[in-house]
């Protein structure tokens, strides 16, 4: 079999054309979208009949991007997103069924039912995903049912033998077990489980337990569930979803602790660390959707933290009611390892950043923005904090614009449009300024954001038609 | 490859199985060897979508005073609780320590930990069976009720919940 395989083989070696490019197992590009690959397949015979492309460089395209899977691809994405619903539907029918007790069972019967529909469950979706004539959705669809089983059960055992215990032990156990299962399937679905169990093992715990530490080993184990994993099996969703879990099981720790070097220092530079990793990853093979999510999500995250900042009674309020004992021993410790870690990542990054002349201005605001907030945080004045804040948000908003006009990316441009025009309303409505001076500002404020909003989008355009002539 | 694979996923599952066997496994000496203790609870009727309708419940033994000494021990400290049975079938406490006690004749150990100003024993839930959980619901609404928790205790002073008493009627579902 030639390189195109089916129907593409088929359709050039009629016109005289049978050269292998590529291997034909070779993926396809990550960065094709399958919209891409499905414009590509309707535009390339239009080219090859215009004579803008030879037949030979349209078998290439075809082959290089996988233009005959395609229809399979779709197919089975539909029959995966049926099967894991369906799945889910099941999971959540068992536990309800099996949480009205079964009262008329002996306690062992109960076990071995339980324990083997779950394995009966981990069984077949090993065939049907690997066996030969083997149905990849409806494994994966087994799996999740699986660990979905293995959470229940968890519930069940405790019910059956009425055994009492807290919820972060019960969701870190089925964690446990749905990491495991994940590593072992490579199956987004149950690493995406594995997350939640343990972000939830994380939440149902004191926040204000006072074992800074002992947290931010926690924050480090939702770290490790998820980022490998995503990694190895190049999952945007998984690796979008740890990093969110990371941020948000963070924040719980500084504010549960009342801890300012956590919040102000802690938090940015996790931003930071984000930013870098995703910095790193794009200047990497492959990883394109990864790289993105972690620099969104790093200057996201910092952007929520100043704009939090930007509330002077807030900081006030906040630098009078820490608890400093903590803050100087345990919080303050913890603040310096994150510091550290993403300086370090930092560093790694900066060349790439520096390479990269439409990334440059954003990396370079994120490396003075942090720095700044942290040594304000450190001198202890709720004013500079606030000066810091605001005219940083001023900053970052211009930038983001101004990366997404370099970039050509719309999530860059409307996401400081967003920025900027929040701020604005922001103070405006925090300060007695008088309603006409309110009204002005917001006139002028909306027409700004629909006149460049326009320009941008006629940028987008021209730019866009531009590349495609 | 495959059957690297394969290795990995059987070890993935066998955690599983292992997690989950471990759970009644630490009462296992209880299930078989108990003795059963009656002691006096206050329920109260909570319900969760995971695991039903549950009766949680406080020991009267369970109770933690500054004459004890036990109310600056760090949380999570194993305590002791040293019981002795009744006239009326009610085990009642004789002393509660952090250091392993030595047990009269006729005495049980109860093992507990330090949580919160009390002592918890792993036996604080009780589930229902759904078609009995409105009546027993009802009785332990009633604040006049005779609410007991039977407990079977092993010689290490691991408990497991067997049953409630409720009034002299004895629920014990699915044992």
């Amino acid at each position: 079999m030639g390189v195109l395989g089916t129907a593409g083989q088929a359709r050039y070696a009629r016109r005289g054309v049978n050269h292998p490019v590529t291997h034909p197992d070779a993926p396809p590009p990550p960065h094709a979208t399958v919209a891409f690959r499905r414009g590509l397949a309707a535009h390339l015979p239009l080219w090859v009949a215009e004579g803008t492309l030879t037949e030979s460089a349209a078998e290439a395209f075809h082959a290089r991007y996988q233009l005959d899977a395609l229809g399979a691809e779709t197919r089975g994405r539909f029959w995966a997103a049926l099967y894991i619903f369906g799945a889910a539907l099941i999971g959540l029918g068992v536990i309800a069924l099996v949480a009205s007790s079964w009262p008329f069972l002996p306690a062992a019967v109960k076990v071995g039912v339980l324990l083997g529909a779950m394995l009966l469950v981990y069984a077949l979706g090993y065939r049907w995903r690997h066996a030969p004539g083997n149905r990849p959705g409806l494994g994966l669809a087994m799996e999740l049912l699986g660990v979905l089983f293995f959470g229940a059960n968890i519930g069940l055992f405790g019910q059956i033998f009425h055994l009492s215990g807290s919820y972060t032990a019960g969701f870190g156990t089925w964690a446990l077990g749905a990491t495991a299962m994940a590593y072992a399937t490579g199956c987004a679905p149950v690493a995406v489980v594995a997350l939640i169990a343990a972000f939830n093992a994380f939440a149902w715990e004191d926040w204000g337990a006072g074992n800074v530490v002992w947290r931010m080993v926690q924050v480090l184990g939702l770290a490790l569930v998820g980022v490998p994993f995503a990694f190895w099996h190049r999952s945007v969703p998984v690796f979008a979803l740890t990093l969110l879990g990371v941020a948000v099981a963070y924040l719980i720790t500084a504010v549960g602790n009342e801890s300012v070097a956590l919040l102000f220092c802690g938090m940015p530079a996790l931003g930071l660390l984000f930013f870098a990793s995703g910095v790193l990853l794009l200047a990497g093979p492959g990883r394109t959707g990864m790289a993105r999510a972690g620099m969104i999500l790093g200057v996201a995250g910092v952007a929520v933290l100043l704009y939090v900042a930007s509330f002077l009674g807030f900081v006030e309020g906040v630098l009078s009611e820490a608890s400093y004992k903590d803050d100087q021993q345990t919080g303050g410790l913890a603040a310096a390892v994150t510091v550290a870690l993403a300086l370090l990542v930092a560093l790694a990054a900066a060349k790439p950043a520096l390479r990269d002349a439409s990334i440059r201005p954003l990396a370079a605001t994120m490396a003075v923005l942090v720095p700044l907030l942290m040594l304000c945080t450190l001198s202890g004045s709720s004013l500079g904090i606030m000066l810091a804040s605001n005219g940083g948000l001023v900053v970052l908003g211009g930038v983001l614009i101004w990366t997404g006009v370099a970039r050509e990316a719309r999530s860059g441009y409307w996401g400081g449009v967003l920025l900027l025009a929040l701020l604005l309303l922001t103070r405006f409505m925090e300060y007695d300024t008088g309603l006409l001076m309110k009204g002005l500002a917001f006139i002028a404020a909306g027409l700004a954001v629909l006149y460049t909003g326009a320009k941008f989008e006629g940028y987008l355009d021209r730019r866009r038609t531009s590349h495609a002539s | 490859m495959l059957r690297n694979r394969a290795v990995w996923y059987a070890l993935a599952v066998a955690l599983q199985v292992v997690v989950l066997l471990a759970m009644p496994w630490q009462k296992y000496d209880a299930l078989i060897d108990g003795a059963e203790v009656q002691l006096r609870v206050q329920p109260y009727d909570p319900m969760t979508f995971l695991s039903g309708r549950y009766a949680s419940l406080q020991y009267e033994v369970a109770g933690l005073s500054d004459d004890l000494g036990l109310l600056n021990l760090a949380e999570g400290e194993p305590l002791y609780c040293v019981l002795r049975p009744e006239a009326d079938g009610l085990w009642a406490r004789v002393s509660m320590s952090s250091q392993f006690p030595t047990l009269e004749p006729g005495q049980r150990l109860l093992l507990g930990y330090k949580e919160r100003g009390r002592a918890i024993f792993g036996i604080e839930s009780f589930f229902l069976p759904e078609e009995d959980a409105m009546g027993i619901e009802e009785k332990l609404r009633n604040r006049g009720s005779d609410c007991r928790a039977l407990v079977l205790v092993d010689d290490a002073g691991r408990a497991l919940l067997s049953g409630l008493m409720i009034d002299g009627v004895r629920y014990e579902p699915g044992q």
